[in-house]
């Protein structure tokens, strides 16, 4: 946390996995179920897709990637990573709610600036059903303003299944986000918030900009390397980031930095992670196999050095936000319009007509 | 039409989140969560493998209906909820409805296939168009486009999609350019176990039948009567002829919504129970929906009045599905009822749907009966309460078609395709 309420020093350990990992995954799900024994806050799914690096030989689709392994690996949390290129924020929303609400509040949302798979250059473009948007920072930071307002349009609290009345839910406290920005979306979901109120929101950033974007719209950055002079900036731009993420309580979103693992250099990884989990202003390290790295050599090896030297914590909690001590984001939909009417209570059973 | 019909019939179950009636969630079985909970869905997955069925599917809008008295308004996204219930499951289909009109072919192409890898070559995809404006708005959009263009965009997107999964087995960039999508990629998902994802589709209008004709592998019907019905197999299956491709190669499978007891009389009582549990409105509600009509303010007590039947049936007027509206049609052409007799009929007999009040028995001569006229080839079955109504199905019904030789005694295929070519074998 940006402030220094917490008496751990240690940080907080995430997984990366791209394409090719996840396809073995799925491919036999025994592997899944040891990511449980990690303490790791997260696995972001899919990584690869937006880090800017050439695709893997293969991948999955993110999110129907991370309910498949959610299932098979139930202590452990996952980001799903995805651009605004090839999807659209109401249909990402949707699918990040619906894992979140099938893993139990597990589940998050990991956003970069473009999909290293999917061909064409504009935001929705390729839908045809508009020009679309440019793919940059000021796109993928309104798909996230978007995206948190729908998960706030139907709030849980709501539901109140109540057979004597016969209301199944307070209808008139669902909101339209009427959204008005690169993306005009009316809303509401088609789901209620979950388990830990809204989903996780990281973004994946490896530019100041882009830091001080994320810092306006996110719970938590991933940032793409651990170069200082970039490091020291992205700290100052979170630090300075009016988060709209954030009740006013002088949080600033979680700092996450990637440490890439590459072949039989396990000694070498251990160290360079530890050195960057101490780093002033860091909150934790997400480890980044390369397609080379098996995930039990992450798991056996990496992991329990890691551990062994203290650098590393173990996330402990039912929900992705219990284990990053992350709060409920702020509301953002105070005053919008309501959908629905308030139910009228139904009288006893009689025939219909 | 003959009773030397040889195979077996196809049985899907249309999972209306918690079954059809509104009032689903009253079940003491069920929690105020249950519709999203992951291990309602697990249930429903395994009690339908249990049975041997041949798939469970999902329909969809990306748009949220009134939940103030029913909870199977709350939708979680297909691909998403099938991807979890294929870690709890290994045999059964998973068909998910998709949007033509709202989604990226990229998009969904590599979703629908990745689904279809993670389950073992088990996935489907229902192909719809949209219809509601209120789904519309939430892509930027003012209006969904008229029928005729949403159908022309449709054929084009189930073509690209399809072109897309054969480039992730053969590795070849597709190079598509036409009238509404220009696309050069290929797909990076590991190939599928059945080739690619099962092809269906929703749509009752003459463009939807003739989509479903050249490109389905099976064909999500709304039909109330066996004589529309026939004639409405027949005409799918000539336009596969025509199409080149074998009749059997698409499947028919109406939806049946079903209460079911074991007396005719328990089941009639279950399902007056469960309209009464719901809101008064309801049926006037979803009649008026259906057909574009404020039927509201027509008198219960007379007849429907001639200019309102005919623009039931006025492709460019308002209201549902074209099917939806053909099939209401039919069934008060057919009774000449008073429109209170209509709204009565219609919770023993559906409504769009074909309904069936009865028992397991009955309802498996139902089943024959249709199927040995050539009005189908299986049934998508819509329980009006999933978490009880499942049950009867996989411990009464399919035994009794079991008995009759009439359904698998346990699965001998493992992908959906599979299943699929297995029932005309």
């Amino acid at each position: 946390m940006g402030d220094s309420t917490t008496t751990e020093t240690s940080a907080y350990l995430a997984i990366g996995l791209g394409g090719d990992h996840l396809a073995a995954l799925i491919a036999d799900p025994r592997q899944a179920s040891p990511l449980d024994g990690t303490g790791a806050a997260f696995v972001a799914a899919g990584i690869d897709r937006i880090d800017g690096s050439a695709p893997d030989g293969v991948t999955v689709e993110p999110t129907v990637a991370a309910a498949f392994l959610a299932a098979h690996a139930p202590g452990t949390a996952f980001l799903a990573a995805a651009a605004p290129h090839r999807d659209h924020p109401y249909n990402l929303a949707r699918r990040v709610a619906s894992l979140d609400h099938l893993s139990g509040g597990r589940s998050g949302l990991i956003l970069g600036v473009r999909d290293g798979y999917a061909p064409g250059d504009t935001a929705w473009g390729g839908a045809g059903l508009t020009e679309g948007a440019p793919l940059g920072v000021g796109t993928t930071r309104d798909v996230a303003v978007a995206v948190q307002k729908l998960w706030q349009s139907w709030p849980q609290e709501s539901i109140v299944a109540d057979r004597e009345s016969r209301i199944f839910a307070r209808a008139e406290q669902i909101v339209h986000v009427d959204h008005r920005g690169v993306f005009d979306v009316a809303g509401p979901l088609t789901v209620p918030s979950t388990a830990q109120g809204s989903p996780v929101l990281a973004w994946y950033a490896d530019s100041v900009p882009e830091v001080a974007a994320a810092g306006e719209v996110a719970d938590l950055v991933v940032l793409a390397d651990a170069d200082p002079i970039l490091l020291g900036q992205a700290v100052a731009a979170l630090d300075a980031a009016p988060s709209s993420r954030f009740a006013a309580d002088g949080r600033r979103p979680l700092l996450f930095v990637q440490v890439a693992v590459t072949r039989g250099r396990a000694a070498d990884v251990v160290a360079r992670a530890g050195s960057v989990a101490a780093r002033p202003g860091v909150d934790g390290i997400l480890l980044r196999p390369d397609a080379g790295v098996g995930v039990a050599e992450i798991v056996g090896e990496i992991v329990p050095r890691l551990a062994a030297l203290g650098a590393v914590r173990a996330s402990e909690g039912p929900t992705l936000r219990d284990r990053l001590a992350l709060p409920e984001p702020a509301r953002l939909l105070a005053g919008a319009r309501p959908v629905f009417p308030a139910p009228e209570p139904q009288s006893a059973p009689q025939p219909a007509l | 039409m003959s009773d030397v019909r040889t195979g077996h019939v196809i049985l899907g179950v249309n999972v209306l989140v918690l079954g059809y009636l509104p009032a689903a969630w009253q079940s003491d079985l069920l929690h105020k969560g249950s519709f999203v909970d992951a291990d309602y869905w697990n249930t429903i997955g395994r009690v339908a493998e249990r049975a041997t069925l041949d798939a469970v599917f999902l329909a969809d809008a990306p748009a949220l209906g009134n939940p103030s008295y029913d909870a199977n308004a709350g939708r979680l996204e297909p691909t998403v909820n099938w991807s979890h219930v294929a870690a709890a499951t290994e045999r059964v289909g998973l068909i998910a409805t998709a949007s033509t009109t709202l989604n990226d072919p990229f998009d969904l192409a590599q979703r629908l296939l990745s689904l279809d890898y993670l389950s073992g070559g088990r996935a489907g995809w229902n192909i719809v168009t949209t219809r509601d404006a209120s789904a519309a708005r939430n892509f930027g959009l003012p209006e969904i486009p008229a029928r005729d263009d949403r159908y022309d965009r449709a054929a084009e997107f189930v073509d690209l999609v399809l072109a897309l999964w054969e480039s992730a087995r053969t590795g070849e960039e597709v190079r598509h350019h036409g009238e509404f999508f220009d696309l050069e990629g290929r797909l990076r998902v590991p190939p599928s176990k059945q080739g690619h994802p099962v092809l269906l589709q929703a749509g009752g209008s003459p463009k939807g039948r003739a989509l479903a004709g050249r490109r389905a592998e099976g064909v999500f019907a709304a039909e109330l009567t066996k004589e529309g019905a026939i004639t409405h197999y027949r005409e799918v299956k000539r336009y596969a002829a025509d199409a080149g491709r074998s009749p059997d190669s698409v499947k028919i499978l109406p939806g049946l919504l079903l209460s079911l007891g074991s007396t005719e009389e328990e089941a009639r009582r279950r399902s007056d129970e469960l309209h009464d549990l719901g809101p008064a409105s309801y049926s006037v509600q979803w009649l008026s929906q259906a057909i574009g009509y404020d039927v509201s303010r027509l008198d219960l007590d007379a007849k429907f009045p001639e200019e309102v039947l005919a623009a039931i049936v006025d492709p460019a007027s308002s209201g549902g599905s074209i099917g939806f509206r053909q099939s209401i049609y039919e069934q008060i052409r057919r009774t000449d009822p008073t429109v209170r007799e209509y709204l009565r009929q219609t919770r023993y007999t559906g409504s769009g749907h074909s309904g069936f009040v009865g028992t397991p028995e009955q309802l498996v001569d139902h089943i024959e009966d249709w199927y040995r006229s050539g009005a189908v080839d299986g049934f998508n079955l819509q329980p009006d309460v999933l978490i009880d109504g499942l049950e009867v199905i996989a411990d009464e019904v399919v035994p009794l078609l079991r008995k009759r030789g009439l359904f698998r005694h346990e699965y001998t295929t493992d992908t959906l395709r599979g299943h699929f070519r297995a029932a005309s074998a």
